[in-house]
């Protein structure tokens, strides 16, 4: 018997339809979900200026220059029994001519706090004064004051001078001689107390930084101007600095501290604050509050005004609903 | 079919997997009349009656899926009742694809999608024949979960990751009927699907077949869509075009079968191309899938 014309008519359309399929070129039904890159332009920020810690610093600095003050604050560890017959301090750092004043300390003080504004509680008895021109200075105590063990000294000048700190290559030296015996001491601890007449201010429109004294940049980033409810892969503030310095990011913590170096713009990353926010399903606030701190262990007390254009938000990510 | 109604929920990558429930002979014609409890529970068989189908599908998206995909039993009560169960896969997925690399002005990226889920019913039915009339009854319970992982894989900045996994519960009713005239056989068969958290569908398919010879001319209204299948001693064929207008797919296949019998117990090969066009999303996406398998059905 022969092949029924319907079965001849159905064989024929399926095999069209296989081959036409087969023929048709391979594509794949899936698209890729679009990247998209964005940055915008952060117009609403503010400095602000306070007193900072500077025991870090390789320099400890002294005097006034460009309205700025500082005085130097140094304690040795050494045995309140010791005998002492005479006491040299050896400072080390560049050349001066100029006249050290040094300063009993009325307290104790506590490292990683101690600022400007411990001077008012600090600052003691002036009891040496004394002229040097030279690049290595050495002063000689006939008698020390009281509590010099445990509270110190503070040093000032009439020019800024500095010399190595504790954490620097040369730092201070105290020499006790005691009979037919001599005992050095590098400082315990060490910092420069440093004001300037900016300190306490806010400056709208303004970014600064600087050294000496603290700069706090705060950056207000608009909500709407962020895809809240993105994936984001790149999330960054760019901030163009002209010096070397780090850079520590806060948002309610601390984000990250940035190795920065100078004369290049550079990249904060706020990821952490957008994962945040998406946790906590934030989406009242109309404004993202950052703050920018910027540290510069190694440089002279200054100001330096940062570019606004630079302040951008660099954003990269994936919309969720797609 | 069933699958299709959760296909929106996967459309957003695919067109999903579609599978019809039962032998391979099923999906190819899709007609109430077939001889399969687990598509119309109208069917009905004198003896014992245990069906195990399975398939592996290929498409041109790269996805390779193997699949047990029907499972069903049929006990004789009484003579003119047939009690029955099934579970029938009604989706199953587990790939993964990569997209080439691409790149933008600050990095370099690759994506990748990996889709697993299955969804299974759980059914009992109930059918009855009275000479040339057979009707049935089916309820179902659905179950399955998906899961949708996709990542982004950036060289300089941090990878994305977006996951979706969703659990599906639901029911399913159905009712049909098939009646034999002399060489001309009717059946009309009507589901209600409800997913819970998702939506309600309801589903009917009508079928006329024509018996000459050797030869049975089966035509099917496939929830309105036009289907014809033909079956010819050992062989099956059959085609549809399919509007599945909720699931924006738009489907066109071809099947292909061969039944040989030992003994009693048809052993089926089937062999069918579906192509798939996305008609929601605007893409303009679609896929060619080539799904082969075997059906054995017992009868004691």
């Amino acid at each position: 018997m022969g092949t029924p014309l319907p079965v001849r008519i159905l064989a024929l359309i399926f095999i069209i339809t296989s081959f036409s399929s087969c023929l048709k070129e391979k594509e794949t039904i899936f698209s890729p979900r679009d990247v998209y890159t964005e940055t915008v332009k952060i117009d609403s920020f503010y400095t602000y200026v306070q007193h900072i810690y500077t025991g870090n610093s390789h320099y400890l600095y002294t005097g006034k220059s460009d309205s700025f003050v500082s005085y130097a604050i140094l304690q040795f560890n050494y045995p309140d029994t010791l005998s002492i017959d005479s006491v040299f301090l050896t400072l080390r750092g560049d050349s001066i001519a100029d006249t050290l004043y040094l300063y009993s300390v009325l307290s104790t003080w506590t490292e990683g706090h101690v600022t400007y504004d411990s001077l008012t509680y600090l600052l003691g008895q002036m009891f040496y004064k004394g002229y040097f021109n030279d690049d290595s200075l050495t002063i000689k105590f006939d008698t020390l004051p009281s509590h010099f063990d445990s509270n110190g000294v503070i040093i000032y000048s009439n020019a800024l001078h500095r010399f190595s700190s504790s954490e620097g290559r040369k730092p201070p030296i105290l020499t006790i001689f005691s009979g037919d015996t001599s005992y050095t001491y590098h400082p315990y601890r060490d910092a420069f107390l440093c004001d300037h007449p900016l300190v306490g201010d806010t400056l709208k429109d303004t970014l600064l930084q600087g050294n000496g004294i603290g700069f706090v940049n705060m950056l207000f980033i608009p909500s709407d101007s962020l895809p809240l409810h993105s994936n984001f892969s790149r999330l960054e503030v760019g901030l163009y600095s002209p010096t070397t310095c780090t850079l520590r990011v806060y948002y309610e913590d601390i984000l990250s501290d940035e190795e920065h170096t100078g004369d290049t713009t550079a990249f904060l990353s706020l990821i952490p604050v957008i994962d945040d926010m998406q946790a906590d399903s934030v989406d009242t606030l109309e404004y993202i509050p950052i703050e920018v701190k910027m540290r510069h262990p190694f440089a002279v007390p200054g100001i330096f005004t940062l570019p606004a254009d630079s302040l951008k938000l660099y954003m990269m990510y994936i919309r969720e609903e797609e | 079919m069933i699958l299709l109604i959760f296909a929106s929920s996967f459309a957003q990558l695919g067109l999903g997997d579609i599978l019809i429930p039962g032998t391979g002979r099923t999906a190819i014609i899709r007609s109430p009349l077939l001889n399969d409890h687990s598509f119309n529970p109208a069917s009905f068989s004198d003896k014992i009656y245990t069906e195990f189908t399975s398939k592996i599908t290929f498409s041109s998206s790269k996805q390779f899926t193997p699949t047990i995909s029907s499972i069903g039993l049929s006990i004789p009560a009484m003579k003119k009742i047939n009690i029955g169960m099934g579970v029938d896969m009604l989706y199953n997925q587990n790939f993964s694809y990569t997209f080439p690399e691409d790149t933008n002005e600050w990095d370099i990226y690759t994506q990748n999608i990996t889709r697993i889920g299955n969804i299974l019913r759980y059914s009992g039915f109930l059918s009855f024949k009275s000479g040339k009339l057979r009707v049935g009854a089916m309820y179902g319970y659905l179950q399955g979960n998906s899961e949708y992982r996709w990542t982004i894989d950036f060289t300089r900045y941090r990878d994305i990751h977006d996951t979706t996994f969703t659990e599906y519960k639901g029911l399913t009713y159905s009712g049909g009927f098939a009646y034999s005239f002399d060489r001309i056989q009717i059946g009309l068969f009507g589901e209600k699907v409800y997913l819970e958290g998702q939506y309600t569908h309801y589903n009917i398919y009508a079928g006329i077949s024509y018996k000459t010879g050797d030869v049975e001319i089966l035509v099917s209204l496939f929830n309105l869509n036009p289907q014809i299948g033909i079956v010819w001693n050992k062989l099956t064929l059959g085609g549809g075009y399919t509007n599945w207008k909720d699931e924006h797919v738009l489907e066109k296949h071809a099947g292909i079968s061969y039944t040989h019998r030992l003994k009693d117990n048809p052993f089926t090969l089937f062999f069918m191309v579906s192509h798939l066009e996305d008609t929601g999303t605007g893409y303009g996406l679609e896929d060619t899938e080539y799904s082969a398998g075997f059906s054995f059905e017992f009868n004691e």
